[in-house]
């Protein structure tokens, strides 16, 4: 099953608006809160305030209380058209007065008596829905009253008026709030897809010339326009690979170049020779000359295959090591000797540096064919009248063995390419003595003995190769 | 028809030449970029099987040098280098064909023949002169009584001669067609060889083939 693609830009864009739509709400609700309970509080104080008033018209006379009120007082009271309404009762539940708009109905009253002004809504005589209050009060005495001759009589008094201008303002009030947040909202999403395009562009950026890159195109690098804290390390590190990959492309296409010279030309040599030679088979000279040519190819042919062979064995740790006691000076001597004849057609000279015996525990034939290639390379490479120069020290836990020579056409960039399989520094790979296979062997075995190879060009175009192990050289395996 | 070998494997620079040379061509031969581009800007050769790895000055920048000098000889890239960038390149640098080691002796040939025939416009391999029907991949000249028995030189000049048709060769211009650049060649082998040829063609009912052109040399009728 695929994975889902996810995405920052959606990620980010949902978390953003998500966020801010939370806040946005929670807001609106808070606001919303304070207003609803802002006006119905001015409401309920508007009612409370007109109790107020009727209850300062209410005296406590000799004879009883005396509501003092008449309808072109608060005509609100008795009109036709949306009236308010007013219920005053006295002891034992005793109606003493009502608003004309009443007639003969009653406001409701709470079933339980409290000190203080009460309110709450309700269902006005007319069906409206509506709101009153309800004071318990004391009247005022009458100024002809004597005080404390008589006892005041407790009284209710309860004002109720409609409330749907009220809820019709809070409705709009509602609305009004919501399109406020929706439409901020809207504008908020615009913004934050603005600004997370504009925050994601040099990704974008990056993503588009990533998408143009190819096996064909590692010569490329990420390049974008600005350089981004966040990305910057991520892009060098990037190109860094493409670096390397680069390298890696270059010596693989270097190496199945090197593979296929080194193979096609010793078998167009033979295909040829045996064509020809088949073809004119009467011309015996020729023909005899041809097989010697044919054997000088196989030969050539037989050593890449051997070689190769070995290194895989190597690689793969395949390649059986037994470890015995053997003499690094002697085992030097005993190399030189076996590359004597073209070092004297060349006119070098050998110097070993280092103590007459050099014993340690090591795999002879290792060893052996590790000191082969590196004279093999210092005879073929010297220039003629030369001296190549073997120092072995032994001492301070290791052992350091080096062969070294000049080396005239080599430079420092070509180091690095030493122990890359097939590497020749002449490009076009003349001659099938040679093939590059030498000094990768030499690494190989080296590794497999558990020594390290380091080479190096010393001034006067001096290549020293190096072997350094243990002082008590014994094989990985 | 003569041909320069540009390959620094000495063994298959040996047999290329002595099987070239066998099947009837005249072949120069260089070892490195610098000595074949020498070679192939001092003469004009037929074609030219060049190497890409070369030591001096590789295959692709002597060819592009050549081309640069403006000579529109024939090249045939024969190459270990196997990759279609490398046919590309090379063919886009002014190749006429390329052919990866290793190659079959006898489709090199079949390849120069055609390269061959395309630089001198002929798209049938038997070239009809009179009654005389010169097959230039079998290298043979038949009559209608059957096979003339023309050596090895003497068909290479009468192809020569046929593949120019209308056209005077001097003596010098035959020479360097018909023999290896190193091969010394005396004064009046060619006028042996015409004399030869001529010779065998009036045998077969020829009498006045190849003509001469007095103090310029030799040609065959445009017909």
């Amino acid at each position: 099953m695929t994975p889902a693609n996810h995405s920052i830009r959606r990620r980010i864009t949902a978390w953003l608006l998500v966020g801010i739509g939370l806040v946005l709400l929670t807001m609106a609700l808070l606001l919303k809160a304070i207003l609803d309970r802002r006006m119905q509080s001015e409401y309920d104080q508007t009612l409370l305030a007109k109790a107020n008033v009727l209850a300062t018209i209410t005296t406590q006379e000799d004879k009883g209380v005396e509501f003092d009120f008449t309808d072109a007082f608060m005509p609100e009271f008795e009109a036709s058209q949306n009236p308010e309404y007013f219920q005053l009762w006295g002891g034992h539940d005793v109606v003493l007065a009502r608003s004309s708009s009443l007639a003969e109905r009653d406001l409701p009253r709470f079933a339980e008596w409290t000190e203080g002004a009460r309110i709450a809504d309700l269902t006005l005589p007319d069906g409206r829905a509506g709101r009153r209050v309800e004071v318990d009060f004391l009247p005022r005495l009458d100024e002809e009253v004597t005080p404390g001759s008589l006892e005041p009589e407790r009284v209710v008094l309860v004002v109720a008026r409609e409330r749907e201008q009220l809820d019709a303002r809070l409705w709009t009030l509602h609305w009004i709030l919501l399109g406020t947040v929706a439409l901020v909202m809207g504008l908020i999403v615009l913004i934050v897809r603005i600004a997370v395009g504009v925050g994601l562009r040099p990704l974008d950026e990056i993503r588009t010339q990533l998408a143009g890159l190819g096996a064909d195109s590692l010569h490329s690098r990420l390049r974008p326009r600005q350089r981004i804290e966040e990305l910057a390390a991520m892009i060098d590190q990037f190109n860094a690979l493409l670096d390397r990959l680069e390298v890696a492309f270059q010596r693989e296409r270097q190496f199945s170049s090197d593979v296929a010279h080194e193979l096609r030309t010793p078998l167009a040599e033979l295909r040829s020779l045996a064509e020809v030679g088949g073809r004119w088979p009467e011309d015996k000279a020729m023909v005899e000359g041809f097989f010697q040519d044919i054997l000088a190819a196989t030969e050539q042919l037989e050593r890449i295959v051997v070689n190769l062979l070995m290194l895989a064995r190597c690689e793969e740790g395949r390649e059986a090591i037994d470890s015995a006691e053997l003499d690094l000076a002697a085992s030097s001597a005993s190399a030189w000797r076996r590359v004597l004849g073209q070092a004297q057609a060349k006119r070098l000279t050998f110097h070993y540096e280092g103590p007459p015996s050099v014993i340690v525990r090591s795999a002879r034939d290792a060893f052996d064919l590790i000191l082969n290639n590196l004279f093999t390379n210092a005879v073929a490479y010297s220039p003629d009248g030369d001296s190549i120069r073997c120092t072995v020290r032994n001492g301070d836990g290791s052992l350091q063995l080096s062969i070294a020579n000049r080396a005239e056409h080599l430079t420092q960039e070509d180091l690095p390419k030493l122990f890359d399989r097939f590497w020749r520094k002449d490009p076009a790979r003349t001659g099938g003595q040679h093939a590059g296979l030498g000094l990768p062997l030499v690494k190989a075995y080296a590794k497999l003995l558990g020594l390290t190879v380091s080479v190096a060009l010393e001034p006067g175009q001096i290549f020293r190769i190096t072997l350094t192990g243990p002082a008590d050289v014994v094989p990985g395996n | 028809m003569k041909l320069l070998i540009v390959e620094d494997s000495e063994r298959l620079r040996n047999s290329l030449s002595v099987g070239l040379r066998r099947s009837g061509f005249a072949v120069d031969l260089a070892a490195d970029g610098e000595a074949g581009l020498r070679f192939a800007v001092g003469a004009d050769y037929d074609a030219l099987i060049l190497d890409l790895l070369l030591p001096r000055m590789d295959g692709l920048t002597l060819l592009r040098k050549l081309r640069g000098q403006g000579k529109n000889t024939n090249v045939l890239i024969l190459s270990a280098k196997d990759q279609v960038q490398d046919r590309i390149d090379g063919l886009q640098l002014g190749a006429d064909d390329y052919l990866i080691k290793p190659f079959s002796f006898d489709e090199l040939r079949a390849r120069l023949d055609a390269l061959i025939r395309r630089r001198y416009q002929h798209r049938n391999p038997i070239i009809q002169l009179g009654c005389i029907e010169l097959d230039t991949t079998l290298r043979q000249a038949c009559s209608p009584d059957g096979e003339l028995p023309l050596t090895r030189h003497e068909f290479a000049l009468l192809e020569y001669l046929a593949r120019n048709r209308g056209r005077v060769l001097t003596m010098r211009n035959l020479e360097d067609h018909l023999y290896d650049s190193e091969t010394l060649v005396s004064s009046n082998a060619i006028e042996v060889h015409i004399s030869s040829l001529r010779r065998k063609l009036r045998s077969a009912g020829e009498d006045d083939l190849i003509k001469t052109r007095r103090g310029f040399g030799y040609y065959i009728d445009a017909g």
